[in-house]
């Protein structure tokens, strides 16, 4: 896995943020930038081609879901960027509509540090 | 009939705090974080208002007015005292990995190895504050419903209260239309396999 890959971490809780981008620097990534919700998220997309995007899914006000729907409705550089899913939410209609709208991975908190390692490397190969 | 006696249920409520505060006392919190932890337990325990509320002599108004709001007001005080531990907690963590370099390579691998773990079980006050957010939630309906009942049965002050509180309940509906529910009710181990599969992870 390339940890040369700028990386964007959604949520709005500032907690689950630092814990995120620590666990990533542990696994190596240095460029890591963070949003707290959706639209904050699409502005940085608009300025700066990420490899991957974690985000939360519960969110306001646009939610992890409607965050990656606009993503991949776009035309810009960043409409087919990995993005993994994480949250508390496991519900199987949930997870199927995330995958329908493109969603590349799933995780279900509480994760563990190798849990998201190896999501990430399905994602980033 | 002890199981519905009001000061059995109370001994058990402070027996359970008990344990907690033992629990916390042999943990590894950082001192004074787990000072706060502990005082704010202790005033829970200290507080009958969850007891007091199966009370059968209790008017209405008592549990609307009264017992209610103390509910909520000490999960809310909870919730801040874990988010502060947390914090510090987190704060500790990054202090230490940021000296590690300074380490032998051996005994800095060990150590980052042990802040992992240390790192991750920190997720558990976003599950905590999610479940507690809930529960808040529950309670305000049921505060809401009580004088809503008041309200039927001619107190002025409860359809005031009931007014202010749909009313505002109502926004908090729409504001957050798009929060899923959280956290399941039974924590399913294999949760994580059962949605790997879907994507044929």
């Amino acid at each position: 896995m390339d940890t040369r890959t700028p990386v964007l971490v959604v949520d709005d809780y500032k907690t689950m943020v630092r814990i995120i981008r620590n666990l990533l620097a542990q696994i190596g990534f240095e460029d890591i930038d963070d949003a707290s919700d959706g639209e904050e998220a699409l502005k940085r997309l608009e300025t700066k081609k990420y490899g991957m995007i974690i985000s939360d899914w519960n969110m306001e006000p646009m939610n992890g879901l409607e965050l990656l729907k606009n993503i991949r409705a776009s035309r810009n550089e960043n409409a087919k960027v990995p993005f993994i899913m994480i949250t508390a939410e496991s519900k199987q209609s949930s997870v199927q509509a995330a995958k329908d709208a493109g969603v590349n991975n799933y995780i279900v908190k509480p994760f563990s540090a190798d849990t998201l390692k190896t999501k990430i490397g399905s994602v980033l190969g | 009939m002890t199981e519905n006696n009001p000061r059995k249920t109370k001994s058990n409520l402070r027996d359970e705090i008990e344990k907690i505060v033992k629990d916390i006392v042999q943990s590894e919190l950082p001192g004074q974080y787990a000072g706060h932890t502990i005082a704010s337990l202790r005033k829970y325990q200290e507080n009958e208002s969850i007891v007091e509320i199966a009370d059968p002599s209790n008017s209405p108004r008592e549990i609307s007015e009264k017992h209610l709001p103390a509910i909520i007001q000490n999960l809310n005080a909870i919730r801040s005292t874990a988010e502060s531990a947390t914090h510090a907690i987190m704060n500790a963590a990054e202090n230490i990995q940021a000296l590690l370099g300074m380490l032998d390579e051996r005994l800095e691998q060990q150590i980052r190895k042990e802040l992992t773990l240390v790192v991750q079980a920190c997720a558990f006050q976003d599950i905590t504050g999610q479940r507690m957010t809930r529960i808040v939630d529950s309670i305000e309906e049921i505060e809401c419903s009580v004088d809503g009942i008041l309200a039927a049965m001619g107190d002025k002050q409860a359809a005031r209260r009931y007014g202010e509180m749909k009313a505002k309940r109502e926004k908090d509906k729409a504001l957050h239309k798009n929060k899923l529910s959280g956290p399941q009710n039974i924590i399913v181990k294999d949760k994580q396999a059962e949605i790997d599969s879907i994507f044929g992870n």
